[in-house]
């Protein structure tokens, strides 16, 4: 067996066993805690409130515009551009039929190397402003840090693979396939799982401002 | 309206008492190994599904600096809203999280020293206004779980000596700063006497039970007397109960369940026998939300009375074409403070808008208004805290950048700890405004 073999099959195997197993394991358990329905009478629709919220926290209130709105955009761009990327690139449309025998059209690699760049430069800012914020110093742990090399190691060595650099095509294929799947076992132990529990967060937020008639 | 000689010597003086409960009770004695066990039981036991998830979606952002008042008025990082929940976080970790097997092995267990280090961050530099909820991009409600944080600092022992003596007060006495019925008695007859209202107390049959505070009873009469002018000006069926006047309620503020309980029920059941409709509270903040929200959940079943506030009862008047005010000549600039746990926790924000348009004033909005409002800076009983001074100060700043910037003649509020709060700043600081009560404002433009 070939390291592309091993990557592409019990590697990537284990590591969607792993994901599956732990995000579920990790969401069931924060889900199985109880909560009481409130006894006041409500002001607000709380419930429409909860799923506003989910969208509107894409986008900060105008107010904080000032103080974060870089960051903001920064940060809105980097998850688009991992998104985009993920979605969009031609082998990994292939690698999705695979798994799921869905598809759907791809973009040019003229378009989505350039965002890849980019999002992987947005990336390295995140990691900067983590090291210089004094906020960000204060609240950062090795979790955090690892979270971003383990989320920029798949760009990287996808780009690579791309453009037939530095190692062979095979082994850095390879290496890309590695690298997805730890990305794939680092998210229900990680932060990352955060690309679930944005939606009960937002919407949890939601439906306590709305119960009381406040837009959240 | 501003303060006249009167009040301002009553200002001094209780002003003064206000700032001097400091060691005024011995501390708690307790063995440290006793605070950490109790401290951790608190967190243990108010972890639910909301505690969960928000502890889990949090990515470390720091955004929610970006929206404390007292992290922009001075760029320190130790007011990070999100960095105040390490303790609950490291005993949600540890104990309860699905990965708690795994959080043991990297995240220590908390011990006195924590507790002695985090106590300054949940009482004296967050004030609870949950205005870091309103920016938070994942939605997390840090303000509710600083509040557990206080509750557990309270079993702990380690609760502000200030207000420890409030809350001892009051469930002791029923009463604050020992505004009992006799004195509650000497100020309502100094009112009837001095302005001619009529004074209902113990009135069967009545259908509003109307709440008051010592603050109100000891140095802002005129939020009081504006309150019984308006309520008779509307032929209101109302009373005061002697003995259960008082609404303010530093268990909720301290975050002692104890005495948030016994407050609350005293309330409820005066209010409850006496069969009135409404419960009417003062201008103080954050009674609206221990009696709109959290009375009927200490009850364990809903309230058979409604509650509203000051602002919120004559504002709907005023809504409804049911109360004509006179208009305030001279095209007068105000300025409004939506008090966070009237407004941000409560979903009062039309009502005093409404009053403000009907007495005739022109309403310039600070820049951060309605839920998204700055705290005064010494909410959630800050104000009484000496060790707290220097963080309310700088949350003074931040709220007056904004004030200022509205060009306002006078600041309107409808909290009578806000208002103590501005008055206070404002003579550390050197600010002028005029802070006026709202339901005094009402009280004085009521059609003749």
């Amino acid at each position: 067996m070939t390291l592309l073999d091993f990557a592409r099959g019990p590697a990537m195997q284990w590591a969607l066993i792993i994901f599956l197993a732990g995000a579920t394991f990790r969401l069931t358990g924060i889900l199985l805690f109880g909560r009481k329905k409130p006894l006041s009478p409500a002001r607000g629709n709380a419930r429409l409130e909860g799923y506003k919220t989910i969208v509107s926290r894409f986008m900060p209130n105008a107010v904080f515009h000032r103080r974060i709105g870089t960051v903001h955009i920064m940060s809105l761009a980097w998850h688009m551009g991992f998104i985009f990327v993920v979605l969009f690139f031609q082998p990994h449309i292939v690698f999705f039929e695979g798994l799921l025998g869905l598809s759907w059209p791809g973009v040019a690699n003229s378009i989505v190397m350039p965002v890849a760049g980019i999002t992987l430069v947005l990336l390295a800012l995140a990691f900067l402003r983590r090291i210089n914020h004094p906020v960000l110093k204060l609240l950062s742990g090795a979790g955090d840090f690892a979270t971003i090399i383990v989320t920029a190691l798949p760009l990287v060595t996808g780009m690579l693979a791309s453009a037939h650099l530095v190692l062979k095509y095979e082994t850095m294929l390879a290496l890309h396939l590695l690298s997805i799947s730890l990305f794939l076992v680092w998210v229900p132990f990680s932060k990352l799982m955060h690309v679930v529990l944005f939606l009960p967060s937002r919407k949890r937020l939601g439906e306590k401002l709305g119960y009381k008639g406040v837009k959240a | 309206m501003s303060m006249d000689k009167e009040m301002q010597d009553s200002f001094a003086m209780f002003y003064g008492m206000s700032q001097s409960l400091k060691g005024l009770v011995e501390p708690v004695d307790m063995e440290d190994e006793e605070r950490v066990r109790k401290a951790k039981q608190v967190f243990l036991n108010k972890a639910n599904r909301d505690t969960a998830i928000n502890l889990e979606a949090c990515v470390r952002c720091g955004l929610c600096a970006e929206a404390c008042q007292f992290y922009i008025a001075s760029e320190d990082p130790k007011y990070t809203p999100i960095a105040k929940l390490d303790l609950m976080k490291r005993v949600y970790q540890r104990e309860l999280s699905p990965f708690r097997w795994l959080h043991r092995i990297f995240t220590p267990d908390i011990t006195i020293g924590d507790l002695r280090e985090f106590q300054p961050k949940v009482f004296d530099e967050c004030t609870m206004c949950g205005r870091c909820s309103m920016i938070c991009p994942m939605g997390i409600d840090i303000a509710e779980m600083v509040h557990t944080s206080r509750e557990a600092m309270v079993e702990a022992g380690l609760m502000p000596s200030e207000l420890d003596y409030m809350c001892r007060e009051q469930d002791g006495e029923g009463t604050i700063f020992g505004a009992n019925e006799e004195l509650l008695n000497f100020r309502l007859n100094d009112l009837k006497e001095k302005h001619g209202v009529e004074i209902f107390v113990d009135k069967p049959g009545s259908d509003v039970m109307m709440l008051t505070s010592g603050l109100d009873i000891h140095l802002f009469t005129d939020a009081l007397l504006g309150t019984i002018r308006t309520l008779d000006h509307l032929k209101v069926n109302w009373t005061l109960c002697s003995h259960a006047f008082e609404a303010a309620n530093f268990g909720l503020l301290a975050g002692s369940d104890k005495t948030q309980k016994h407050i609350t029920m005293r309330i409820v059941d005066a209010a409850t026998e006496m069969g009135v409709k409404t419960v009417l509270t003062p201008e103080c903040g954050h009674t609206y939300p221990a009696m709109r929200w959290a009375a009927a959940e200490i009850s364990g079943k809903p309230l058979p009375f409604e509650v509203m506030t000051v602002s919120e009862f004559f504002g709907r008047q005023v809504m409804e074409g049911k109360l004509k005010l006179k208009k305030i000549p001279g095209d007068k600039v105000v300025t409004l403070h939506d008090p966070c746990k009237v407004g941000r926790h409560g979903g009062v924000f039309d009502e005093p808008r409404a009053i403000i348009k009907e007495l005739g004033l022109k309403l310039n909005e600070t820049e951060s208004n309605r839920e998204l409002n700055f705290c005064c800076g010494g909410g959630a009983g800050n104000f009484l805290v000496q060790s707290a001074a220097p963080v309310r100060k700088l949350g003074f700043q931040t709220k007056m950048k904004e004030v200022n910037k509205t060009g306002a003649e006078a600041l309107l509020v409808s909290c009578g700890s806000c208002r103590l709060n501005f008055e206070a700043g404002k003579l550390n600081t050197g600010d002028t405004i005029q802070v006026d009560s709202i339901a005094a404002l009402v009280g004085e433009n009521l059609p003749d």
